[in-house]
């Protein structure tokens, strides 16, 4: 849970611009534009086209970013504010709000040539259509779960910060709104740790069958992975302590199955963790 | 075909409540309502559906075709020409794929090649700049082509770009394997704080690096 209205403070008065992943957020949940940022990434891999099917990724230009005004004060862009050759004006001059992205297509993706097929950008397209119906259904599934694991003897603690028992609920709460009885809407992938560490985690992770153990984030199927030994596992032990990566960290992406099926499914995986 | 001659009994009066949006609608009984091609003043849950959206002007097909081809027609030798040397939008004014007169949005531009631009996901980017409350979008081919993409739009050999600690692992790989080895710049991250007057600071965390690789540690 990132304060984004702080750090675009300090991106400004710096003259830089702000890119922002929206990834795990989405425009129907936050606006990264509407907090600060200059630019917003995207893996549309993951909710937007929502399910599991096609990996791509977007550039959005947040038309907010005075490249000028920056250069003035000692920042160089030169893609966006200088001529690429004789007789053709600046992308700045041409394209206005749209100059940044306008040079991320013809500087870089066209030179480096990271396409997207255009049936993934169909896909893509199609999967967004219904975006805020499977975002509703992520976010409410996700609350009752993250409640029904505190309540768990084997669970050591919940990391979704729409939880109030979270140091960051209350930035949650002001970015993301709440549901009807005051949970923050902050998404559907979240941290849970489980007693016995390595094999405790070993232990959960094996015992769960509608959740998929796999990579990847914001599909329609419920996903686990365990952080530790996947996605942090060339890090070095200082920084994943420091970023709090412990060996009974378990990443969980609730997707739109039945919650009382997942609610189900991750209890008999808990009842592993307890026979240990 | 254009599936909007066809004239409608139904069609001839404006939803009420639908805002800016209806401006051409019309409410007399032997024209059919235009059809909307900017859906800026419509609702979110509206916007996720349409936006980007065009009419197929050969057969009518609601849904975008998938557009499986990699390169495009010139008409002739000026608009090859024109096309390379980015004179161009889209070919002719009345052309467009919205449709005579209409003007054509910021993501399109007279194609080229599908490697820079393609119309399935032209619909794509403009549905996204539209719910995100953009201007343009670029869609690329995954999540690490569009943090790499975006930042090497603004950073390049010598800049040093500024992060976050908690940033998503694929995206600490770029920074401090790809980066620094084959554009040689340099990555901070850190944590914000906030100052007992309450304005933000941000605080890097040392980093040990050899004079050439850079790759943050904590130290503490």
């Amino acid at each position: 849970m990132t304060d984004l209205r702080r750090i675009a403070e300090v991106a400004a008065r710096h003259n830089l611009p702000l890119v922002v992943d929206n990834t795990v957020g989405t425009p129907a949940l936050i606006r990264p534009f509407e907090h600060g940022a200059n630019i917003v990434v995207h893996s549309t891999t993951k909710f937007l086209t929502g399910h599991g099917s096609a990996v791509g990724g977007a550039i959005i230009d947040g038309g907010n970013f005075d490249w000028a005004a920056a250069e003035a004060a000692g920042r160089s862009f030169p893609l966006i504010t200088q001529s690429a050759r004789a007789g053709v004006a600046p992308m700045l001059e041409r394209f206005g709000t749209g100059a940044y992205a306008r040079a991320a297509r013809e500087s870089v993706v066209n030179d480096i040539g990271p396409t997207l097929s255009p049936l993934h950008g169909f896909l893509l397209h199609q999967g967004i259509e219904t975006l805020s119906l499977r975002m509703e259904r992520h976010v409410e599934s996700s609350i009752k779960i993250a409640r029904w694991l505190e309540d768990q003897p084997e669970v050591v603690s919940v990391d979704y910060a729409g939880l109030p028992s979270n140091a960051r609920y209350n930035i949650a709460v002001r970015d993301y709104g709440v549901d009807a009885e005051g949970y923050g809407r902050t998404g559907s992938v979240f941290g849970v740790t489980v007693r016995g560490g390595l094999e405790g985690a070993r232990a959960f992770v094996n015992g769960l069958r509608i959740f998929s153990r796999m990579t990847g984030i914001g599909d329609t199927r419920s996903m686990v992975l365990h952080p530790l030994t996947s996605t942090h596992s060339s890090f070095a032990p200082e920084l994943n302590d420091r970023l709090g990566i412990t060996p009974g960290l378990l990443r969980l992406s609730v997707g739109l199955e039945s919650a009382d099926d997942l609610i189900r499914d991750l209890r008999a995986a808990l009842d592993r963790v307890a026979a240990l | 075909m254009n599936p909007q001659a066809i004239p409608s009994a139904v069609e001839t009066q404006a939803a009420p409540g639908a805002g800016a949006g209806t401006a051409g609608a019309s409410t007399t009984a032997e024209s059919t309502a235009s059809p909307i091609y900017d859906w800026q003043s419509f609702g979110f849950e509206t916007r996720q559906v349409h936006a980007g959206e065009y009419p197929d002007k050969n057969h009518g097909l609601r849904v975008p075709p998938i557009a499986l081809s990699a390169g495009y027609l010139f008409d002739d030798f000026d608009d090859q020409v024109n096309r390379f040397n980015g004179s161009i939008h889209w070919r002719a004014e009345n052309d467009g794929p919205r449709g005579e007169g209409e003007a054509f949005s910021p993501s399109e531009h007279a194609p080229i090649y599908s490697r820079q631009g393609n119309p399935s996901n032209w619909v794509a980017e403009e549905r996204l700049a539209s719910l995100e409350g953009g201007t343009v979008a670029v869609a690329v081919a995954s999540g690490q082509a569009a943090i790499s993409a975006a930042l090497f739009t603004l950073a390049g050999r010598g800049d040093h770009l500024v992060s976050t600690a908690s940033i998503y692992g694929g995206t600490r790989i770029l920074f401090g394997r790809s980066s620094s080895a084959s554009a040689s710049m340099s990555t901070t991250s850190g944590t914000r704080t906030t100052t007992p007057s309450g304005s933000a600071r941000f605080v890097p965390r040392p980093k040990r690096s050899t004079p050439r690789r850079c790759r943050t540690r904590a130290t503490t």
